[in-house]
């Protein structure tokens, strides 16, 4: 379903402005792996450590520099819109609705982009609205939401094509349990109608629960891709410690150079 | 409705519905025509009553279309990064081209009003009478320069989603329109080097087309050299508009200019 192949993506930037300064900086290195269909694959790594680089490159949005990326057979690059079609993408925070229409001229114009057939558009708005909790609040415009409620209708918007593979990149970022319960059961949902999810996330407890496989990724490079339970058992056999659990994995691959033992 | 008229129509609802919520739709729509209406008729309140409608009444109305169309289709690219849309929209299998036509469409639906307040304004509160000798010629003249006007918001804002640097140019661009076109004074009191800038510009023939317009003298060389000028000028910004959404659907994505960060 997903085929990453050696893939590296860097960026440049310009400094100075006499003496102009070109600095590189590698955000992924070389990385490689495989998602399955219906499967919840998570990407786990510290701050800076190229996950939500990875997700853009996933998504269309970056080119890599070097390496291939394939989604349902489509190239990312020569077949974007083939692959931007099946595909979308919720980023955590409020941003990426328009705040000053109301929830469901939001979806609606996302219809549009998307060229959901008239006769589906009206009843797939209504039952995103629902499916997120937000039908009472269809005709208030977004500036007026809190966190949660944005968050609920960037979901709601990510679904509208009925995408076959989701990328959510920290989504439960901000929420109360009660939203992230709801996003959970979303998700879960999404996973029972065999759709494709990949999650970033800095709550690890979150991604123990959910994903079936999770990468870790370091510095731009890939350290491991297992299972939560396999992971469990790799780190606890290598470091000879107690590890029970994916945060105790991640304070393992992460801890030291955060100064933490 | 064909893919291609619903997304443009769309995103034409959706801009306008954005302006109207805005507080400084009031500014831009009605207040700035009304107080440039009335600097410029001051200006020109002791001269011919030609220079008063070629100045005062064209000048105006075609500054107050100039500001609205091409300077807020060019801002709505800064602000849709600023809110986190302009990745969504991008990453849409529809082109990124007719998106953003549908936005300058509906900016200048609300320009066309903005020029249609200043003339009538000005006309009234310095008891000028509105005295267009040659309709039919001149509102296929106002089409065509409306029409030349967006291909210019059209290349402004290609150049925006592709460079977040552009922003610059774009807040200096409103005063050199007004000055190289001949809107608020002749042209032939400009340098040489400076004026062969102006014929590069499609609202110095426009301007020069609807006073011809006006004054009924539609049948001279002049007229037909600048119409010429005119839908030459318009072309060649639709060729290079063109041009560039098809280098945005690649650099874009190559330089990561989509987002704020």
């Amino acid at each position: 379903m997903i085929e990453v192949l050696n893939v590296s993506r860097s960026f440049t930037t310009k400094k100075g402005i006499i003496h102009r300064k070109t600095e590189t900086m590698k955000a992924v290195n070389n990385i490689s792996f495989s998602v399955n269909q219906g499967e919840i694959f998570g990407l786990l790594g510290p701050n800076g450590a190229g996950k939500t680089t990875t997700i853009k490159m996933l998504t269309t949005l970056l080119t890599p520099n070097e390496g291939k990326i394939t989604i349902l057979g489509y190239d990312t690059v020569k077949r974007a819109k083939e692959v931007q079609k099946r595909i979308n993408f919720i980023y955590g925070g409020e941003r990426s609705l328009y705040w000053r229409l109301t929830a469901k001229d939001n979806l609606i114009y996302f219809a549009d982009l998307y060229n959901i057939e008239y006769k589906q558009m009206q009843s797939r708005v209504q039952g995103l609205l629902k499916l997120v909790g937000l039908e009472k609040y269809a005709d208030k415009k977004v500036e007026t939401f809190s966190k949660g409620m944005k968050q609920r209708l960037q979901i709601a918007r990510a679904l509208i094509n009925d995408p076959e593979i989701v990328f959510m990149d920290e989504p439960t970022i901000g929420l109360d349990p009660a939203a992230t319960h709801l996003l959970h059961e979303i998700i879960l949902d999404l996973k029972t109608r065999g759709k494709t999810i990949i999650l970033t996330t800095h709550y690890m407890k979150e991604a123990e629960e959910l994903c079936d496989r999770i990468a870790f990724i370091k510095q731009g490079e890939i350290v491991d891709i297992q299972s939560p339970s396999a992971h469990i058992n790799t780190a606890a056999k290598n470091s000879g410690k107690a590890i029970k659990s994916i945060e105790d994995v991640y304070m393992h691959y992460f801890g030291a150079e955060r100064g933490v033992e | 409705m064909k893919p291609i008229l619903r997304i443009v129509y769309s995103s034409m609802k959706i801009q306008m519905k954005q302006t109207f919520a805005r507080e400084m739709f009031r500014y831009i729509v009605i207040i700035f025509p009304l107080f440039t209406g009335l600097l410029m008729g001051f200006v020109y309140m002791d001269k011919s009553t030609a220079d008063f409608v070629s100045y005062a009444m064209v000048g105006t109305a075609t500054m107050t279309m100039w500001s609205s169309i091409a300077f807020s289709s060019a801002s709505d690219v800064q602000r849709e990064r600023f809110m986190g849309a302009l990745a969504q929209i991008f990453n849409t299998p529809e082109k990124f081209y007719y998106i953003m036509l549908g936005k300058v469409l509906g900016n200048t639906l609300l320009g066309a009003v903005s020029m249609v307040i200043s003339f009538i304004f000005v006309g009234a509160v310095f008891k000028v009478p509105i005295n267009i000798v040659n309709v039919p010629v001149f509102l296929a003249v106002f089409f065509i320069s409306v029409v030349s006007y967006m291909m210019i918001a059209m290349m402004l804002s290609g150049v925006l989603a592709v460079s977040r640097q552009a922003r610059t140019l774009m807040n200096s661009m409103d005063y050199i329109i007004f000055l190289l076109t001949g809107s608020a004074f002749p042209i032939t009191v400009l340098p040489i080097y400076l004026r062969f800038f102006s014929y590069a510009l499609s609202p110095t023939y426009a301007i020069k087309l609807l006073r011809l317009a006006i004054t009924g003298s539609v049948n001279t060389s002049a007229f037909y050299l600048y119409f010429v000028g005119l839908i030459m000028t318009t072309v060649l910004y639709f060729v290079v508009s063109l041009g560039l959404y098809r280098t945005i659907e690649l650099r874009a994505r190559v330089n990561a200019t989509l987002e704020v960060i």
